[in-house]
This record gives structure tokens, sequence and C-alpha cells, in this order.
């Protein structure tokens, strides 16, 4: 009887949703490693390959992102507005926001990573996330962005200072095909909770992303084995594994937006 | 005063000013790009920073001011001397910070606005970019460059000099790298004997004409006129150095990519030996020597010089002479380009 009376007054309140309208979608990104929280520095994980080790970088770029509504319309976030770092040691990044139009969104797709074009972008172009100096994610020497890194230490390392240090990147290549490890990742959000959103409110989409499939995704990665990663090495595969991070938990929608 | 001095005055006062006008015009003439008119179009979209005389100034210090280096000890111009056409000259590979050595010998800086691609492995693919990587290579000047646009803020001289270049006091990373390309942009050289040859100034010798002839034959796929490169990437038969370095292949990861490192420009070889990547030929001759007999027959070697180079030693000299007109004196004694008092 009570359940019947919300769903009645669910249905009633239910808004039109004009598509000229925009309201505000918000992403939450949730870094946990297996089934605990990320707390960097601090808490010790333990891999597949029963190797143990902390976390002291989780930085990633979220691009290019596009949502789908019950429709099976696409709306693509301009893309200059659809570039974020996320950045584990920086609570403001892990909540990235973008306008949208009204609707019912059952899908969000976004790249992990930066795209060729962006890549290859004049310098005068790259500001706030994307600029060349600050924010840790650029390569010099071989021109490009660092899409993943995940660094932290580890008694299994093999490296003098026993750290292991993931940088994924390469675009493609500029004048000759290279590899490219950017990837996409769709996610399916009308189990857990479509998107609602509508003017001038907030429908925040919480994710889990899973760094622990960076060492136990689609491919098996052990620390012993692989503990710097860059340019050389299975960057592929790990690739391969942080497209598989990450998973739609729930929504809530209706959400009011701070005023601050 | 009478008539006659006031009028003197005032001729006085229009000489004044009339030099002052001529000499402000020569002034920012110089601090233009002149496109030669025997080179192609530039690849470097100068719209996008228009090069003024604060700019190319700015850009000037930067390059010769150590601040730029971990210990404020190395400058771009530690390794790239203007009087040896901006190369390490008699330095294999380069000591950089804390005498910190590379693998790899400091390239000739000259004519970049026409160049596709940077460093020997070509890793780096606009000009503006180029600045921060021997910035932040640990062996070159080992610093983040965030930190060293941090020390250009706290600067007393750069806010200022950045006010006059680009109107705002703001020090980014936008306008530091602009201002560093604004220097490298007017380096220009296209004043050597060959230069003058074909813009009909003066002729060649007859030794020299063989020469060029020569070249054109045996040399000019790769060394393109007229600046002496096509920008590609090869394996020239040199083998594996012993510090392993597989040249544009560790930037494309790609197997046909293995030893290929880019085409260096024949222009100023007077001023910038060593040679290759390694910087293991002290000589020309012992360069024009390896294509004629010490090829290594690499899995990538170019089909071009499978063979060798055949070359008499007549054809040697000849060769040599023509070599010689490619060096630009006017460029590397240009004093706009050197370190400033």
């Amino acid at each position: 009887m009570l359940s019947a009376c919300i769903l009645f007054s669910c249905t009633k309140d239910e808004p039109t949703l004009d598509v000229t309208k925009n309201g505000q979608l918000k992403i939450k990104f949730d870094q946990i490693v297996g089934g605990k929280k990320l707390i960097l520095n601090e808490t010790t994980y333990t891999n597949n390959s029963e190797e143990q080790f902390i976390v002291s970088t989780a930085k990633y770029y979220v691009s290019n992102i596009v949502l789908t509504n019950n429709n099976g319309q696409s709306y693509t976030v301009p893309k200059s507005e659809s570039f974020f770092l996320i950045n584990a040691a920086n609570s403001e990044s892990l909540t990235p926001s973008v306008l949208v139009p009204e609707g019912q969104y059952t899908t969000l797709q976004f790249n992990l990573g930066i795209d060729s074009i962006t890549n290859t972008l004049p310098v005068s172009e790259r500001t706030g996330v994307l600029d060349v100096a600050g924010n840790d994610m650029y390569w010099s020497w071989n021109s490009g962005y660092i899409f993943f890194k995940l660094e932290g230490s580890s008694t299994s390392s093999t490296t003098a200072d026993q750290k292991f240090r993931y940088h994924i990147g390469l675009f493609g290549g500029y004048d000759t095909k290279t590899v490219n490890n950017n990837k996409t990742v769709v996610l399916d959000l009308s189990k857990a909770g479509t998107a609602i959103v509508q003017e001038n409110l907030s429908s925040d989409i919480h994710l889990m992303v899973d760094l622990g499939k960076v060492f136990d995704g689609k491919n098996k990665i052990s620390i012993a084995t692989n503990s710097t990663v860059m340019t050389s090495g299975p960057h592929q595969l790990i690739a391969e594994n942080y497209a598989q991070m990450f998973t739609h938990d729930h929504t809530h929608n209706y959400q009011k937006i701070s005023n601050e | 005063m009478n008539k006659r001095q006031i009028l003197f005055f005032i001729g006085i006062i229009g000489l004044v000013i009339a030099c002052q006008k001529t000499d402000d015009k020569l002034d920012t003439s110089l601090f233009e790009f002149v496109q030669p008119e025997h080179f192609p179009a530039p690849v470097y979209n100068l719209a996008s920073n228009p090069i003024s005389k604060e700019g190319f100034e700015l850009g000037r210090k930067l390059f010769y001011d150590p601040i730029l280096s971990r210990n404020n000890t190395i400058s771009c111009g530690s390794c790239h001397i203007s009087q040896h056409a901006f190369t390490h000259h008699g330095h294999d590979v380069s000591h950089g910070i804390d005498d910190r050595l590379g693998v790899r010998n400091s390239m000739p800086l000259m004519n970049l606005a026409w160049s596709k691609g940077f460093f020997w492995d070509g890793g780096v693919f606009h000009l503006d970019l180029a600045p921060i990587a021997p910035i932040e290579n640990e062996v070159e000047m080992d610093e983040q460059f965030v930190t060293v646009l941090e020390k250009l803020r706290n600067s007393k001289d750069y806010p200022t000099l950045f006010q006059k270049a680009f109107g705002s006091s703001e020090i980014n990373s936008v306008n530091t790298l602009q201002a560093l390309s604004q220097f490298m942009l007017l380096l220009i050289s296209d004043n050597s004997k060959y230069d003058k040859v074909i813009r009909k100034e003066t002729n060649f010798s007859a030794a020299e004409q063989r020469g060029y002839t020569l070249y054109q034959q045996k040399c000019s796929t790769c060394h393109q006129e007229p600046l002496f490169t096509d920008y590609s990437y090869r394996d020239n038969g040199l083998g594996i150095n012993p510090s392993q370095d597989q040249g544009r292949y560790e930037i494309t990861g790609l197997e046909s990519d293995k030893l290929k490192f880019k085409v260096p420009s024949l222009r100023n070889l007077a001023y910038t030996s060593p040679y290759m990547h390694d910087g293991s030929f002290i000589t020309l001759e012992a360069v024009i020597n390896h294509y004629r007999r010490e090829i290594k027959q690499t899995d990538n070697l170019d089909p071009l010089l499978r063979n060798g180079i055949a070359l008499s030693n007549m054809e040697v000299s000849d060769l040599t002479a023509f070599l010689n007109t490619l060096n630009d004196e006017k460029f590397i004694r240009n004093t706009l380009f050197s370190e400033q008092p």
C-alpha cells in the first residue's frame, strides 16, 4: 500500500523532460582496490599474484563523454568541456560534472586517455588539465599525455627503491601509426539507476573504480615481473585492464545543486 | 634666437626624428620572419605566434638563462652554441647538469620553422613543445617545467619582460614556450655560398660545381635541397652503439624503426663537428668514408645505402668543396643570436 503510494506519487511528479533545457550530470569516481577503499600511502592491498603493495599515486584522464538516453539518442558533451584529470590525491577532481540536455540517460560512455587530436593541439590550447606543465601527466621526450598513472611500493618490486610505476600513454602516433592506449569505456546505467537529468538539479552517477583490475583484470600483471611499465613492457595489457576498472554502482537523481 | 636659428633647430629636431624613425624601422625588420625565396613555405604556423622584437629578446634571454635547469647551471645555450650553429662543438655527446652525459650529440638549431620533427628520434612534433624535453631530461637540465615557470614568476626581471612581449605579466607554459619559439624561429641560415649561387649572386668554382653534381646524384635523396634534409628517419648503417640507442624505435616501438635517426641537414658542417647521432665521427672525411666503405648491413639499413656510395678520391675532394659552400658564416657570426652582455 505504501509502496504503491510512492510509485503513484513518483509517476505523478515525474517531470516532462525538455531537451532544450540543460541539467547537471555529476560523475563520482570512487577508487577502490579489490574490495577495499583506496587510502593512499596507508592501506596494504594484495593482488592475485600474492604481492602486497600500497598505492601512492593514482591518476587518469577521463575525456570525450557521451550519454545515450532511453530513446537511443546520444549527446556528446562539447569536447572542450570534456577533459577531466581524476587524481586520487585531489578530492575535488573526483566528482567532475557536465551540463547535458534533460533526459533519462541509460548509457555513459567516456574515453580513458586523451585522443590523438588533443595530443597534437597547439600549445596555446593546452590549458587547465591539459597544461604541459604542472599536471605531471605529459611526456616531454615522446610528446604525448600520460593517460594513466599508478605508483606505489611493494616488497615484490625489483627496483632499487622497491617501487612500482605504471605510466601508460601513447595516442597512436603523429606521423607514424603506433600503439594507441586510449580506451573507450561504456557503462550501462539502466540496471543500477538510469540518470534522470533535469534543469536546476543534478543527477549523480556513482562509479566504482577498482584499481586492483590493473593487476588482475583481463590480463594478469605481476609487480615482480613488471615493476616499471611506461612505453615499453606490457603497457597494452595494462591498458586493456584499466578499461575494465569501472562499474556503475548507483545513481542519485534530483539532487539539489549547492551554490558554492 | 633669430628666425634662422629657430629654423635650424627645427631642422635638427626633424633630422633626429627622421633618424630615429629609420633606426626603428631597421630595428624591427631584424625581428621579422623573412621567408627566403628559395625555401619552401614554413611548417610552423607563424600566425599562431607572431614574432615581435620583445618576444624574440625574451626568448633569447630564456635560451641563455640557466634558471631553466634544476640548479641554475645549465642553459639551452650551454649545449647549443651560436658560433657552432648551435651545436655543442667538440663534444660527441653533451654533458648536462652535474656533468651527466647523454647518449646523443646535440643537434644544430637552424631553419627550425621548416622542421617537421625535433630531436634525433622525432619524439617531439612541434617546435613549441621541444624545449620541455631538455628541461625535464635528467641528464640535461633535470628540472620540472612547472618549477621553471615558478622561478620565472618569482624573478625580478621576467614579469616585466613578459608584459612587454605578450601584454601581460602572467607567466605560463604557453607564453614561455612561444617566446622560446620566437627566438628559435629566427635562427635562419640562408646565406651560405650555395644560397648566393641559387640567388645568382655568385658562382660555384669548377670543383664546387662538380661536387654539386655529385651531391645531386648521390646524396640528394635524403639530404634534399634547399634545407639539405628530407626530415625522414633512416638507418644509415652505423650499427648499434655502446649505449644501445635504437633511435626512432624508442618513440614508435616499431621494429622497422630500429636504428633509424633523423636525416640531419648538411648546412654548416664546418662548425658542427662531431657528426652523427652519437657524435662518433670527428671529421667530414670520416663521414664520407663511412658511406664509401663502412656501411653495416643492419636490418633496417636504408636500401639506397646497401652497396655504399661509390666515390673516387677526386670525387671526395669535389664533394667536400661543395659541402663547404653550405657553411653560412653570417649565420654563426650574427650577434643578435648570441648571448647578450
